[in-house]
Order: C-alpha cells, then structure tokens, then sequence
C-alpha cells in the first residue's frame, strides 16, 4: 500500500512539472520548434521516470522462461526503437539521406538546403557570408551590389571552425560555381572555441553527400551522426512537428531565397525577448565564462582556413558580432560576471589568437565587435534576444561593416 | 566508447554478442575474442594509449612470474602517478619552491588520462601483492591475464575485481546462459542505463548550468545542489556498474557487485561497506590491514586504537588522492578519515543516539563530504559552507524558484525515492523472491528503448574521469 501510494504521489508530481513545462499559447507555427521539441524531451523524460519508479518500487524477480525473457525484452525494445526509427528514416526531418518522401519542401537543416542554392549558382560569387543563425539575415546579393558584386549567405545555424572550413572546401571544389570568391566574411560565435571539442559541435549535421566537403576526421562524425540520429529524440520530435506541420500546409523549414538569405521576416522584438530565453542562451556564453583554454581543434582548423584562402587569394574576414547588453541584465548573469577573471581570460585568449592569425595571414582580418556599444545598447530595437539581430539591428550590423569590407575589397581590386 | 553511446548498445554490444555465442564454441575460443574485443573497445575510445595498458599488463604478469614484486607494483604506480599526478604535483611544486624564493620551475605537460589506468593499475597491483601473500598461484596463462586487465565492461570505471574471481571465470565461460543469468543481465543493463539517463544525467545537466557562488547562496539553495550532487553522483556511478555489472552478465561472466544502497547505512564504516565497495575493499586488504598491523606493531598493544585511527586518516586521504589530482579529494578523503575515527570512538563509547536523530546526523555528514568534494576550489567551497550553514542567509526567492521548477526537481525525487526505499540497486530487484511477469521485462526493454532516444545528452560518466 505504502509502496503505491508513494509512486501515485510521484507520478503526481511528474504530471504537475510536465503540464507546467508546457507552453502558455502551444504550437501553432514553425516557430514554436524548439518549444515543441524541448516539451516532447520532457514528456518523454517523465514517462521513463514513471516507468523507472514504478518498475523498481515493483518486483522484478526472475523469470523461469529464459527465451520468453530474452524474446519479451526485445519485443519492448523494438517496438519502441523501431517505431521511432521507422519515423525518421520516412520523414527524414533534417535531410540527412537523399530522399524525401514526405510532403513538405526543404528540410530543417540550412546545412542542407542551402548547398543546393549554393550550386545553381551561375558562378562563384564575390562575397560570401558565413557565420550563425545571427548571420541569417544579411541581405547577400542585395548587401553585395552596392560594390557592384554578387553575394551568398552561407550562414548555418551554430556555425562552428568545422562549417567555415567544409563550406571553404565546397566552395573550392569542382561541384561549385567557377571562380571563388574574393572576400569571405565569417561571424565567429567566440564560445565555440572556448571549450573542448566545442570547435567541434555542429547542431544539424550535414547531408551524406555534405559529408564529403568536412575535413576527414569531421566527415566520419558526420556519418556516426546521421546513424546516432535514427535512434534520438530529438529526431523523432522533429519528424513528428514536421510531418504536423506539412499537413497543415506550412513547411516548417526556414525558406532562403536564391542568395541563401532567409526569407522568413524578422519576428519583431515581442518573440524570444524573454528571460527564459536569455537564460537558455546564456549557457552558451556561459561556455566562455568556464573556459581556460581555447580548442585547440577549433583553432587548428580556423589556422587551416586561413592558409587556404591564401592559397586561393581570398579575404577572409573575421569578426564578433555585438552582444545584447540586456542579457545581463535579464538572464540574470551579473555584469560583473563578464569581467571575471576566467571569462575575460578566453576572451583575450580569443582576440590574442585571431591576432596571431591575423600576423601570420596578411589577408585575414579580425574585429571584436562583441561590445560594439552603439549597436550592444540597442536593447528590443535592435535585437530579437541575447544575439540574433531585429531587421533594423541586422541593418545597424551592415553599416559597421561596410568600411571595413570596403577597405578589403578596394585591396582586391588594386591587386586585381 | 561509452557505454550510453549508440555505437556501444546498438552496434558494438549486439555484435559482440551475436558473436560470442553463435562464432565462438569453446571457452578459450571465447575468451580470445573477449580479449579481442575488450582491446577493440580499449582502441575505440582512445588508441594512442594502447601501449600503456597492454605495456602495463605485461609488467604485471612477468613481474609475477618471476617475483618481482616491488618492481611491478612501482611501474604500475609510476604510470599512474605521471599521468594523472604529474601537473597536481608540479603546480604545487613550483607554488611552493615561488614561495620560498626558488626560481626553479617543472614543466607542466599536457596529459590526457588513459581510460581506466585508475582502475587497471589497482587490479595490477592487488594481482600482484595476492601473489605475493600467496593467496593464488601466478597465472600460467598470459592471454588470460590479459583479458582479465583490459576486460571491457568493467575498464572504464570498474568494479574493480581480483584475478582470481574474474579471471577464473573466463576458462569456464558458459555455451549458452541460463535464465538467470539473462534476467539479472537484463535487468541490470536497464537499470543501470536508466538510472544514467534519467536521473544522473538530468541532474548533471541543471547542475553543469546553474552551478556558481550566487548558486549557493543561501541554505537552502545551497543544500538543494549539494543533495543533487549526493543523489547525481550515486546513480551516475551505481547506474554504470549497474551497465557493466549486467553486460558481463550478458557474457556469463559475473563481476562483484560496487554498491549496496550506501545513503541507508547508519555510520561511516558501514557507508564505505556500500559506497564504491570495489574500492573500499582494495584499500582495506591491501593497505588498511597491514598498515594496522604494522603500526600495531610499531606502537604496541597500548596505541592499538590510536593505529586504527591514523591507518584511517592515511587510507582515507589516500582514496580521495585516488579520486583526482586536487586538494579538493585529499580533503575530502581526509574528512572521511576523520569520520570514521569519530564512528569508530563513538562506538567504543557505547552511547547510542535515537536512529530519529543518528540518522539525519550521519547523512549530513555524508552531505558535508560531497560539498568538499564538488568544490571546484577554494572560493566556492567558502561559499558553499557558508551557504549550508545558513550564514548568507535564507535563499533568494527567484533563485528558489527556478530549483523548484528546474528540470534537475523530479529526477531527485525520483532518486531520493529510490534510494530510500532501497529499491534503486538492480540487485535489491533481483532478490525479490517473487518470479516476475513477462509483461515487466517487456517494460524494462521499453524503458530502455526510450533511455536510448534519451541518450543524446548523454555526459561522461562521473567515475571515468577519475
């Protein structure tokens, strides 16, 4: 009696913590992915623990049968794993095998929708954008013909070391347009050099035919990926809001445009301006506040970037692209909290590194724009949450750079 | 390889067992692939340390063929010692040669820690002092021996078993398994994974986020992540055992079990009869024992009390040593030292406390412990302490909120439960005399299907990296 009321008062609780977690105006757009996704986690968590507690709290003995234990367990297994496993491999969310059987265009995955846009491309164009989701909504083409150039957005979202030297590598390959670009301008999120392997991370992995762009070691992990996504939640989430949304005729992709903008507008500063949001994100500036020292893979490979542009003739440049000043605020990190000792110890480790490539590569520059205040102090005006830009940011975002992509590309043209 | 990685329970783990009972007939037959395996296993998580374990295992088994005893155990402990101590060393080496005004410095090295040398290298070294005390012949059989060093479910983070328990095993490992053997496999395997997933890993997550001074600051705060730490901690290591406990089942191979429910014991010395007891037990018989006996005999029958209580300051601050190159283990060692002299004194006292107030005391004794081991350094142990003894006050409100509701919440209760009503080791299930339903192992395979969809977040276990 003991025993099930304790489980009973636990699964109460459960149902409490999973019905709060779900969000105030539910699903209703493409939008609320990472909610829908965050929420599934939860259920699914709270469901094993269910299982788990009850299961303990009961006997589990043996069973006399060995087959029938053996052939039961699997049975559970399968049915689960395989189910969701079906699921996946059908709907193939993020595109990572060459075949769509589901009824929505494009995938979730600007990995993989954009180097298709890349390749149709009737040459190689003049500049090219990479970076994060930040960068997503530099106007490329458009931004590139005030100088009279053609332009490409190659941002991925959580771009790291590993996309900027795959994307290089297609970009000089012989499946690309002709010609290369003269100038690469690379948004670098600092914390994805300020743990170990975090120059590794990539969020959305690349297609199995992308694979074959990654520097070799990066390529087999995209491979193991794709194998470790047939049995992820993450991915079973994924096909399920996917699937639930294609049928109600909205895609839930990000849609880019010809030069691999997106088109999607700017959600305005109402959406993702809240704490909870800026808590989320502030994890990922909370990497940089734990470092001690930078990844070594990461900067390896940023060092091997720089040394095929110069091979090639191409700029690079590199820069940071200012964070919110209401993040400190609103996370609830201290303001202090950036002038630590250990927080400012990356970030010089960082600059210190970028100047030394800088050095080395006469044709590779860096500016640290993370406390740009103009741009930083711009608060809901200018930002959407912690980093990604309003339309009016983004624009505030291009007048920084401009002198400085200027000043690049009139060296290009002298040397020309 | 982890043992929460797709590649080890979806592809390395079947194979091998599909292998194993459908190629291999004979136990030698199976034993070399188990051999095989276990140094695939060894490669895939890291082959430039390859040499270090088969070089070691070597030095062992010569050294106990021909008695080199000493040698032996020193190679093995010199390995260990510059791999895992060598910075800790030097850092404090060179703190201490600046502050009395030498300019001598030693190099720090970048070193990355050889998966299991913690463990390896204690399975070594006890192979060889039971030689040497002559409680079993060396072994004859080097491919045996080796088997028994690198053996894969138990390399990364133990049990740690003697040569003779396990190592006999391997000349007599069964065609086919019996029913017990694949239910208690079974359910260990699910156990432990869920007891990683689902709780420790939960717990972690929140706690790898939220973890700082302003964390702690206030008592409750500061007693809700140490509690966390205490239930994280737990099931993070008592769910791998729990996994390797139940793979090496799966191969019909059984290992000695490294916890039995340790937050219900009701003094020091019985908690180190439960926590780690692989561990426990090592340094009881290897260095314990005849460190009492030796200062027994050094002091007298007179000082026989004052022997047991340094040999558990030094075994004691020994094992924290074990535990990492940081002051934070060698203290927290000590304390446990400590703690058990006290268990030991208030005993032979013969005053008894009602188990209403004995109970709580000791667990926040034990709680006290994990605070000084969790502590990155100094500052945020002074924190800590100051926030669990109520000092910087009761809590701020927004900071007791977000614990509340925080992902970390129901995964502790969860935990808490378990652990207090003694059902969170696999084998407290197992001995449940009632047989079990089919229909409960086919919710132990779909717990374990929905721990594998889990599993993305999956972090190192806690023990591996000691």
């Amino acid at each position: 009696m003991k025993k099930n009321i304790s489980i009973l008062l636990v699964l109460l609780l459960f149902g409490v913590y999973v019905l709060k977690m779900y969000p105030v105006r539910g699903f209703r757009s493409p939008a609320d992915y990472y909610d829908f996704v965050a929420f599934a986690e939860k259920v699914v968590l709270f469901i094993g623990m269910s299982m788990l507690v009850t299961l303990a709290m009961r006997s589990a003995g043996r069973d006399e049968n060995q087959r029938r234990t053996q052939n039961v367990w699997l049975s559970g297994f399968v049915a689960v794993l395989g189910t969701t496993t079906i699921i996946i491999l059908v709907s193939n969310p993020v595109g990572a095998f060459p075949w769509n059987t589901s009824n929505h265009a494009g995938s979730m995955n600007p990995r993989v929708d954009k180097i298709p846009l890349y390749k149709e491309l009737p040459s190689a164009p003049d500049v090219v954008f990479m970076g994060t989701s930040v960068s997503f909504r530099i106007p490329a083409q458009e931004y590139a013909q005030q100088f009279s150039l053609t332009g490409f957005n190659f941002s991925v979202n959580g771009a790291t070391p590993v996309d900027y030297l795959t994307l290089m590598n297609l970009i000089l390959s012989k499946a690309s347009p002709e010609g290369k670009p003269k100038v690469i301008v690379i948004e670098v999120l600092a914390p994805n050099l300020a743990s170990e392997h975090a120059g590794l991370k990539f969020y959305n992995a690349y297609s199995l035919q992308g694979a074959a762009y990654a520097p070799l070691p990066f390529s087999l992990r995209i491979v193991s990926s794709h194998f470790n996504k047939l049995f992820d939640l993450t991915s079973f989430s994924s096909a399920i809001f996917v699937e639930y949304f294609a049928w109600n005729g909205k895609p839930p992709t990000i849609a880019f445009g010809a030069d691999g903008t997106t088109l999607d507008p700017a959600e305005g500063s109402e959406i993702g301006y809240d704490r909870e949001r800026f808590v989320r994100a502030s994890t990922l500036l909370h990497e940089f506040l734990f470092c001690t020292e930078l990844d070594n893979q990461g900067k390896d490979l940023i060092w091997k970037m720089a040394a095929l542009s110069q091979k090639h003739g191409m700029k690079l440049i590199f820069y940071r692209p200012p964070i919110n000043n209401d993040f400190y605020k609103l996370s609830g990190v201290e303001s202090t909290t950036f002038k630590r000792k250990t927080y400012r110890r990356c970030a010089n480790k960082f600059d210190q590194f970028m100047q030394e490539v800088q050095t080395e590569f006469p044709d590779i520059f860096y500016v640290n724009l993370s406390n740009y205040r103009p741009i930083a102090s711009g608060g809901r005006k200018l930002y959407m949450d912690p980093d990604h830009f309003t339309a009016e940011g983004m624009d505030r975002l291009l007048e920084v750079l401009t002198p400085i992509l200027k000043e690049h590309l009139d060296e290009t043209n002298l040397r020309e | 390889m982890l043992f929460t990685s797709h590649a080890f329970l979806l592809l390395f783990l079947p194979f091998t067992l599909l292998t194993y009972y459908n190629v291999f007939n004979t136990a030698r037959g199976k034993m070399f692939f188990l051999l095989v395996a276990s140094y695939g296993f060894y490669a895939l998580a890291g082959w430039e340390f390859l040499p270090v374990l088969l070089g070691l295992s070597l030095i062992t088994f010569i050294s106990a063929k021909r008695n080199w005893f000493l040698p032996g155990i020193l190679l093995n402990l010199g390995a260990l010692a510059f791999f895992k101590y060598w910075n800790f060393g030097a850092e404090n080496f060179n703190a201490l040669a600046e502050g009395l005004g030498f300019g001598f410095d030693v190099d720090l090295l970048s070193l990355a820690l050889p998966l299991g040398i913690s463990f390896y290298v204690f399975k070594h070294i006890g192979y060889l002092l039971d030689i040497q005390a002559k409680r079993y012949p060396a072994g004859d059989d080097l491919w045996t021996f080796l088997t028994f060093s690198a053996y894969f479910p138990q390399i990364s983070a133990g049990p740690i078993s003697s040569f003779k328990d396990t190592a006999t095993q391997f000349l007599n490992l069964p065609q086919r398994l019996d029913s017990d053997q694949v239910s208690s496999g079974l359910v260990y395997l699910s156990m432990g994974l869920a007891k990683k997933v689902l709780i420790a890993n939960q717990i972690g997550i929140f706690r790898d986020v939220t973890m700082s001074t302003s964390a702690v600051a206030g008592i409750l705060p500061a007693w809700y992540m140490v509690i966390a730490y205490a239930v994280q901690l737990y099931f993070d290591f008592s769910g791998y055992t729990d996994m390797a406990l139940g793979i090496s089942a799966l191969f019909g191979v059984r290992l000695p079990p490294n916890f039995n429910s340790p937050y219900l014991a009701t003094d020091p010395a019985e908690f180190w009869e439960r926590w780690h007891m692989s561990l426990s037990n090592w340094f009881r018989v290897y260095l314990f024992t005849p460190l009492s006996r030796s200062l027994l005999r050094r002091w007298g029958p007179d000082k026989r009390e004052w022997g047991q209580y340094a040999a558990n300051l030094i075994t004691m601050t020994l094992v924290g040593l074990w535990h990492g190159a940081a002051w934070s283990f060698l203290l927290w060692g000590f304390y446990h030292g400590l703690l058990l002299n006290i268990g030991a004194r208030w005993k032979r006292s013969g005053y008894q406390l009602p188990a209403l107030v004995s109970r709580p005391l000791f667990l926040i004794s034990i709680m006290l412990g994990w605070a000084i081991f969790m502590s990155p350094d100094a500052d945020f142990l002074g924190h800590l302490f100051q926030g669990l003894s109520g000092m910087s006050g009761f809590g701020d409100f927004a900071m007791l909120n977000t614990l509340i509701w925080s992902s970390a919440t129901p995964p502790l209760l969860a935990g808490i439960l378990l652990t207090f009503s003694g059902r969170s080791e696999a084998a407290s299930l197992l001995q449940d005399k009632e047989p079990s339903s089919a229909q409960r192992f086919f919710f132990w395979g779909v717990l374990t299907a929905i721990c594998i969809l889990l599993m993305a977040q999956s972090q190192n276990f806690i023990y591996v990296d000691f």
